[in-house]
């Protein structure tokens, strides 16, 4: 982990509201796993106080790629940066994903969540068969489909207006592909937190296959010393979602 | 840079890392090295599960947050993680909190005879149960906690104060009387956070407590006023993120200073501090 000025460069709008941005930190994106994430101050004064801790959602040799929604302070201050502006980021934290081999692997995405399964299913696709299961508000909120056409052997959409793919929810798509999952060795989700409770909660009746969420909430440090960020454990206590996570093994949690 | 004494207790600078916002300690523990000392999360006597989520709720220039004393009590901190912090080259001040002065007596005798430097008597905090109750608010109350662990022990006791409805004056007089080395000023403000789409408390632990830059000229406030009315080494703490902010407490009458929320922030804001401190001094 280190904390280091990345100068952001190549951002653009790939959805309404929706921004895709690379940041230049060798030191970070050389060490990256997917499944991990950074904490980015988004400028030097103390508004906003926190840093924003976002997903990576990709890396090459010497940068990461954030995707973001403008919804708050920071993400405005975000959208403001042009190319060769800089920011300061601590990273990369979280526990990486375990890389598995030969097996069929299932994702399922819900509006920006697609974000870290892209990084993922990019690690994943040479040894392993993908597919895809993504929803979104409508069609113009489907981000990085070409991306993921190349990775992905099947890809199953959903928009909430029927715009594009089943009208509904991804979830929906997601239950009624009995034979999928029967066939996966596990499922990897990301999305909204009610999403991935509906998921996790879900019977499924399928003993072998293993569920593994993507866990947010609002975050202080982002590195484990001021035990902000909590998600129950089944049992008693509570897990860190910055360095416990925040991918989960969700047979482990309670949401 | 000049070392500065609390009884017999040398610290090799004025910046300490505030309880609850470095882990106990065995995090970046580089950065903890440099600093003159490090406070652990609160410790209690049994384990604590801590508040549900959400903990944090971030405001203008500060947080709240409702952590809520997460620790897994004192024999597991004693038994699994102090043997981790023996290597630590820096002040070790162990933070603990409890609910009665038979229960902080507890938590130093069984802290005395470890290798700790110094207790840091947490009365303060206003994420327990019922806030109202909080121990701090209560000059009788005070002097029978720190009279208690005063008995117990012959480690440097920090006596950690609160703003909250009383004058730290009071409190800090009960403290002195009771055998306090040092008090600490402030703890977090009351805060509360309400979410206008449900009409709910935003923070799993209802209330919280407010820290950051939005607190420092309140806290600030109580350094100045405290020091300038009773002779006790005095740590200031509240919404310190510069080197400039620590002159501005130095100033005020803080022999020491302690850096909370800038960590949370940037879990290297000790080392940058301390680094523009030294350019300033020259």
């Amino acid at each position: 982990m280190i904390r280091k000025q990345a100068v952001v460069y190549g951002k653009e709008e790939i959805g309404p509201g929706i921004y895709s941005m690379w940041l230049k930190c060798p030191q970070i994106a050389r060490t990256a796993k997917p499944g991990q994430f950074v904490q980015i101050a988004v400028n030097d004064s103390y508004e906003p106080f926190l840093s924003r801790p976002l997903s990576i959602a990709d890396t090459t040799n010497n940068t990461i790629r954030i995707i973001y929604r403008v919804i708050g302070k920071g993400t405005e201050i975000l959208k403001a940066k042009k190319d060769g502006e800089t920011l300061l980021i601590l990273g990369p934290l979280g526990k990486a994903i375990t890389p598995v081999k030969n097996k069929n692997i299932v994702l399922c995405a819900g509006g920006l969540g697609i974000a870290p399964l892209l990084y993922l299913a990019k690690n994943l696709k040479k040894n392993n068969n993908l597919i895809l299961f993504y929803g979104a508000r409508n069609e113009s909120e489907l981000i990085l489909l070409k991306e993921f056409k190349p990775l992905c052997d099947k890809i199953f959409l959903s928009t909430d207006d029927g715009s594009k793919g089943r009208k509904g929810f991804v979830t929906d798509i997601l239950f009624s592909a009995h034979d999928i999952l029967a066939n996966a060795y596990c499922l990897y989700i990301a999305g909204p937190s009610e999403m991935i409770k509906k998921i996790s909660n879900y019977k499924f009746r399928l003993s072998h296959l293993k569920l593994f969420g993507f866990l947010e909430e609002r975050m202080g440090c982002g590195c484990g010393i001021c035990f902000g960020c909590a998600v129950k454990k089944r049992g008693n206590g509570y897990l860190r979602v910055c360095t416990d996570g925040p991918v989960f093994d969700l047979s482990k949690v309670a949401l | 840079m000049t070392k500065i004494k609390i009884k017999n207790l040398e610290f090799k600078n004025p910046l300490v890392l505030a309880s609850g916002t470095f882990s106990f300690g065995d995090k970046f523990i580089s950065v903890a090295n440099q600093m003159g000392g490090i406070v652990t999360k609160g410790i209690t006597l049994k384990p604590r599960m801590g508040n549900p989520s959400p903990r944090i709720y971030e405001t203008a220039s500060g947080i709240l947050n409702s952590v809520g004393l997460e620790n897994p009590g004192v024999d597991k901190f004693c038994t699994n993680i102090l043997p981790e912090l023996k290597s630590l080259k820096t002040n070790l001040i162990v933070n603990i909190s409890g609910n009665s002065p038979q229960e902080f007596k507890a938590l130093a005798q069984r802290l005395d005879d470890t290798e700790i430097d110094a207790l840091e008597i947490n009365i303060s905090c206003p994420n327990i149960r019922d806030c109202n109750k909080m121990i701090g608010r209560d000059p009788k109350q005070t002097y029978k906690v720190v009279r208690a662990v005063r008995k117990q022990t012959k480690k440097i006791i920090i006596t950690k104060l609160t703003a909250n409805f009383i004058d730290p004056l009071i409190t800090a007089q009960a403290a002195n009387d009771a055998g306090t080395d040092a008090i600490c000023l402030i703890n977090t403000l009351y805060g509360i956070a309400l979410d206008t789409k449900t009409g709910k408390p935003f923070l799993g632990g209802v209330t919280g407590g407010l820290s950051g830059p939005a607190i420092k000229p309140f806290a600030l406030y109580c350094v100045w006023y405290v020091a300038s009315r009773i002779k006790l080494p005095i740590i200031g703490c509240g919404g310190i993120v510069s080197a400039q902010d620590v002159k501005e407490y130095l100033l005020a009458g803080s022999k020491l200073v302690e850096i909370g929320s800038a960590n949370l922030r940037n879990p290297y804001a000790g080392l940058e501090i301390l680094k523009e401190l030294n350019r300033l001094r020259g």
